[in-house]
């Protein structure tokens, strides 16, 4: 259960970084 | 003090032709070892199906790099969790809890390299070989591709292309990694650092007591650990164990290590941006002009042909920051402690506490400020005797992250403070910042103001979360100013991926393993992705041309104002927490 959750946590941190990777991507398009 | 100064010249001496060397690499220029490293690259991109001509923007970069480290973590994870099979576990070591797990998988592959546990009580050779080695060169290589990617932006020779992440982890792997690890591994055997696949040896010593002393791959480990600015030992003790740092040689061995990547990046990115001036100017001027180029730089002063210019002025700012830190450790621990004078030891060799004899106060400041300046994290003393002033500059130079920092982050953050230093410039003379010929505007200055303030918050929102709970409070053993410094140093060594502790501190616990693991994730990844993403927001701009008013960056004069405003902001976000930790401590101690 313990290891479920961790990789719970691994998983959703990776995911935010995705996701503001794509928050940068509009704003480096909003520069052009 | 002549010893440091003899370590650090000989340093000067040594980073140069690495800078050279690693320059080559990253722009992908002819070197002497490519009839070799091209079968071997070749190999490894057939076998990966990587085509290494295919280049990535900015965004599939970054993308690449957060996607194969995430995958190394769940993996990495797997292992540490099904460590307690047969294979390659002589001393029979059990599985690892999940929250220590979670933890020290983050550390590793953040570069980090924090650790809560003891190398030789809670790690198989399995996992040390597979998990911690494995990932010292593969987030090292991961840092320095991120950097070397950044750079690409800046110099800007193309609209749209950084280069291939796997291309620029495979070719720093083989060709700076593993060759530089195999000839300072044997050196470091030859210093009598033990390499063999042994259990612990169980010895009678002269005082008719048994002692167990670890064996195992260590001399690996142990040069990568500092070559990739990891910090990780085999052992809990860290280099202060003769068995990781025997000698005074060793000490040397390791010293310089972990201090030439991160200088040879400066070099690189000089060099980089030299060669895109080169260009720019050979596609502007008219062909008598351009044949007089050449003759123009003939008159460069050496430094300025070492470094480049623009990597001089970056490395003149880092170099500041770091003998002004180094001095003021080496003054407070030479100053002995107080509180030991009264108990009447003497103090005459400055303050010992937690220090090894055999290398003394100048070696233990040196070593200090460096691990904690280019954020590797190893120790050759115990950082939590250290005097509230002496401890006080490896926890500020944490803080700061930019005094030559990490393989290749540590330039990235100082290259994100020079675009801040050259728009507080800009708004001081009413002009639009430029720096590297390209229009600093709003949306640079809001991913680079968010790069820097993610620093600063990791580290003072948890540390607060720390002192406010139960569960952080329970961790702090020395209740007081110094149990305040034991919780800041925790996180900024998390935050800055240092990865070195005041071990004072009870942290492998549920609250510390996960909030410190939290912590590495974000101030590892965070600050990459918004680097990348300013490199590429740049990188698409066009250049303007130098006017009377243009801000040189290539001057002394920009060293010093970089190295001003990146005090001032460490000023405005650290010193009250540092007044009520090391500051107060150390006037209590000296009242």
């Amino acid at each position: 259960m313990m290891d479920c959750i961790m990789l719970a946590v691994l998983a959703g941190c990776i995911g935010s970084i995705i996701l503001l990777i794509g928050w940068c991507q509009k704003q480096v398009d909003k520069s052009e | 003090m002549l010893q440091i100064a003899l370590t650090i010249l000989i340093y000067l001496i040594l980073v140069i032709p690495a800078g050279v060397y690693v320059y080559h690499i990253a722009a992908g220029k002819h070197t002497f070892a490519d009839p070799v490293f091209n079968r071997v690259d070749g190999a490894i991109y057939k076998v990966c199906g990587v085509n290494p001509k295919n280049g990535m923007n900015w965004k599939k970069y970054a993308v690449s790099l957060v996607i194969t480290n995430g995958i190394m973590i769940l993996l990495g994870y797997i292992i540490l969790r099904i460590q307690s099979i047969g294979l390659f576990n002589p001393n029979g070591i059990g599985a690892m809890e999940e929250s220590l797990s979670f933890n020290t998988i983050i550390s590793f592959m953040t570069n980090t390299n924090l650790q809560h546990y003891s190398g030789e009580s809670g790690l198989s050779n399995l996992s040390q070989m597979l998990v911690i080695t494995f990932m010292m060169f593969v987030s090292a290589a991961s840092g320095y591709a991120a950097c070397i990617a950044f750079i690409r932006g800046l110099a800007g020779r193309t609209k749209d292309n950084v280069g291939n992440f796997f291309v620029d982890l495979v070719r720093i792997t083989t060709r700076v990694l593993l060759p530089f690890s195999i000839i300072g591994g044997l050196l470091l055997v030859w210093q009598g650092v033990p390499q063999n696949f042994s259990g612990n040896v169980v010895v009678d010593t002269i005082e008719g007591t048994k002692q167990v002393i670890a064996m195992g791959p260590v001399a690996a480990l142990e040069i990568i650990k500092h070559l990739g600015t990891n910090g990780g030992g085999f052992l809990g003790a860290n280099s202060a164990t003769p068995i990781e740092n025997p000698t005074i040689i060793s000490n040397l061995i390791e010293l310089y290590s972990m201090m030439l990547l991160p200088g040879a990046c400066v070099i690189t990115f000089g060099k980089m941006v030299r060669d895109r001036k080169r260009d720019l100017a050979a596609a502007v001027v008219a062909d008598g002009a351009a044949a007089a180029i050449p003759q123009i730089e003939g008159r460069e002063s050496l430094t300025a042909r070492i470094f480049g210019r623009e990597g001089r002025s970056i490395f003149a700012a880092m170099g500041i920051l770091f003998l002004i830190g180094l001095g003021v450790c080496f003054w407070a621990e030479s100053q002995g402690n107080p509180a030991l004078a009264e108990v009447g030891l003497a103090q005459s060799m400055g303050s010992m506490e937690g220090k090894e004899v055999r290398f003394g106060i100048a070696q233990s400041a040196m070593f200090t400020t460096t691990t904690t300046s280019f954020t590797t994290g190893t120790v050759n003393n115990m950082h939590d005797t250290l005097t509230p002033l002496g401890g006080m500059i490896p926890l500020l130079h944490m803080m700061l992250n930019v005094v030559f920092g990490g393989k290749g982050v540590g330039l990235m953050n100082m290259i994100t403070y020079a675009i801040l230093a050259v728009f507080i410039c800009g708004l001081m003379i009413g002009r639009t910042p430029e720096y590297l010929g390209k229009k600093i505007e709003g949306r640079e200055m809001k991913l680079a103001a968010l790069c820097i303030i993610i620093h600063p918050l990791l580290i003072l929102t948890f540390s607060a979360l720390a002192v406010a709970t139960p569960d952080g409070l329970a961790g702090i053993t020395n209740p007081g100013y110094h149990g305040l410094s034991q919780v800041l140093y925790e996180f900024a060594s998390s935050a800055a991926n240092n990865g070195s502790g005041f071990e004072g501190l009870a942290d492998n616990t549920l609250f510390w393993n996960i909030t410190t693991g939290l912590v590495m994730f974000f101030g590892r990844y965070l600050p990459i992705v918004l680097q990348l993403a300013i490199a590429g927001s740049l990188m698409k701009k066009r250049f303007v041309s130098e006017s009377a008013g243009t801000l040189h960056t290539d001057t002394m004069s920009f060293a010093v104002i970089l190295v001003f405003v990146v005090y001032i902001f460490a000023a405005l976000t650290f010193f009250p927490v540092l007044a009520l930790g090391p500051v107060a401590e150390h006037l209590t101690l000296w009242a």
